[in-house]
């Protein structure tokens, strides 16, 4: 098989690692807004 | 003139249909699901070319090269098996979960953790894939111009904004009106050129006996057959074709859209016949070309020696057809790549905006600002296309790569919905496996040889194992939908 492409896997990586961070921190705001309500 | 005939042919054809389906459009759940839901044969067409797209054209004629016509086994395969599969269980099974994404789906079986990761790997994993079809759309821009458009970034620009205009203005709607004109196209198009290039055949190199008579004179006696079960056709194609659109493409997003959409249960399993017919039929044209192409040295002498199997299809259309009915040979291609890329921009921003952003960032959101954010989610999906379309240089290993993520979801969101729902189980499998997909794809070990090389095939090893083993020891729940059934029993009782 041809190597993957460095590059783009870490890009690919990163659009992965940078949206769950985004939805996990998102979820923990709203919790606690939640809680304070 | 070819290029300006396909490119304006798409660019009015969109440009109109988007048009109208947005007049159609009041709300941000008719933009999603389409105004009043999807019927039977609006379905089954707009289902049909989601994954029909540079697998079943562009890759496969360059495979068809090495490995001959058992490549077909591909189409075959989508179309005799996934496509009925999806329409006739798996779409109507994820529609009872009553949600609107695949990560709605996972998040109700797994909780918001797991809904987040697969919206996450979603977005990531159909980028890698969707910026595939961008490259297949632009090299047939670039093949098509004869290599007078630069490949970058001219090609990949045109090729982007195509796909973005697909289903910007009227979503599913948009792209179910347009993947029917265009799977209609697509056949009657592709099966005329190729009649066609058989006249030409016919009087410049004696036909399909002379292609004939190339292969047996090498050797490749059984290169023109359909049976021929080589290591590589084996493992290269029947193989990944099977396990990758069975496991990942059966939770992604894109995949699912139109199913989320339908108007109901019968109308997604109506119209499996016609569905699975055009699917296998549309890469038997591209393949054909390819094998003549190669037989004819004139042509493959004209091709730089890297892009000889690439190119060879076009290069036989553009000096056999008429450049009107070149221009009608694109469009056909172009329907492919557009659809499944214009699909997978709709279905990665649904995640984006819905799983994302409206979930976790702004949850009061209006209509309006709904729709807003889903129109920006989609510009932001198109350039996420753009970077590894621009940078990217080889294909297949990041198809593996990409798709080989999905695996491990599908078989813990199939335990989960007819087993048992174990939370610790789901998460260590989906761990476990992606160490795998990362471990395979950068540090093979050097013992893994021959397919094993290939990072899907451990990866698909260690989800079903881990999988099996580890939700029948650990604890959990009885799964969704047996969950759903004995609830139903009681309120029956």
């Amino acid at each position: 098989m041809q190597p993957l492409d460095i590059g783009c896997a870490i890009f690919l990586t990163a659009v992965m690692v940078v949206l769950a961070v985004i939805g996990y921190v998102g979820d923990a705001a709203q919790k606690r807004k939640e809680k304070k309500d | 003139m070819a290029v300006i005939i396909a490119v304006l042919y798409y660019l009015i054809l969109t440009l109109a249909v988007g048009f109208v389906a947005r007049r159609k459009i009041k709300s941000i759940e008719d933009f999603n699901k389409s105004a009043g839901g999807l019927g039977w044969v609006m379905l089954v067409f707009c289902f049909v070319l989601i994954p029909l797209g540079s697998g079943h054209t562009l890759s496969l004629w360059e495979s068809s090269v090495g490995l001959g016509a058992s490549v077909l086994w591909w189409g075959i395969i989508t179309g005799g098996i996934f496509l009925p599969i999806m329409m006739l269980f798996l779409g109507p099974w994820m529609r009872r979960t009553g949600m609107n994404t695949f990560p709605q789906v996972m998040e109700k079986i797994f909780g918001p953790k797991m809904g987040r990761l697969h919206a996450a790997v979603t977005i990531g994993t159909w980028t890698g894939i969707g910026a595939a079809e961008t490259i297949a759309t632009g090299t047939a821009i670039y093949g098509l111009s004869d290599g007078a458009i630069p490949f970058f970034p001219w090609c990949i620009v045109i090729a982007l904004v195509l796909i973005g205009l697909y289903v910007f203005f009227g979503g599913i709607l948009q792209m179910a009106w347009l993947n029917m004109i265009n799977a209609i196209v697509m056949i009657v198009g592709s099966y005329l050129c190729l009649f066609l290039v058989g006249g030409w055949l016919m009087a410049n190199v004696n036909g399909w006996e002379g292609v004939k008579a190339f292969y047996d004179s090498a050797g490749k006696v059984t290169f023109l057959q359909n049976f021929d079960f080589s290591p590589g056709v084996i493992f290269q194609i029947i193989i990944p074709v099977t396990v990758l659109h069975l496991s990942a493409a059966a939770v992604a997003q894109n995949m699912n859209a139109p199913f989320f959409a339908a108007r109901s249960d019968a109308d997604c399993r109506k119209g499996v016949f016609i569905g699975a017919g055009i699917n296998s039929l549309a890469s038997i044209p591209w393949v054909v070309l390819a094998l003549a192409g190669m037989t004819i040295p004139a042509l493959v002498n004209a091709l730089p020696a890297d892009q000889v199997a690439k190119l060879i299809p076009i290069k036989l259309a553009l000096t056999a057809l008429p450049k009107p009915i070149m221009g009608v040979l694109m469009i056909c291609l172009l329907a492919a790549t557009l659809s499944t890329g214009g699909a997978t921009v709709l279905g990665n921003a649904q995640v984006l905006a819905k799983d994302i952003v409206e979930r976790s960032l702004f949850p009061n959101m209006s209509d309006k600002g709904k729709m807003r954010n889903m129109k920006v989610c989609m510009i932001i999906c198109v350039l996420l296309f753009a970077v590894p379309a621009l940078f990217m240089p080889v294909v297949f290993p990041i198809f593996l790569w990409c798709f080989s993520f999905g695996i491990p979801l599908f078989v813990v969101y199939i335990i989960g919905m007819w087993f048992k729902i174990s939370r610790p189980a789901t998460w260590i499998t989906v761990i476990v496996v992606y160490i795998v997909n990362f471990w395979w794809t950068f540090w093979t070990p050097t013992w893994a040889t021959g397919p094993w090389g290939l990072n899907m095939y451990p990866v698909t090893v260690v989800s079903l194992v881990l999988g099996i083993i580890l939700h029948i020891i650990l604890p959990g729940e009885k799964g969704l939908l047996r969950q759903k059934k004995s609830e139903a029993a009681v309120e029956g009782a």
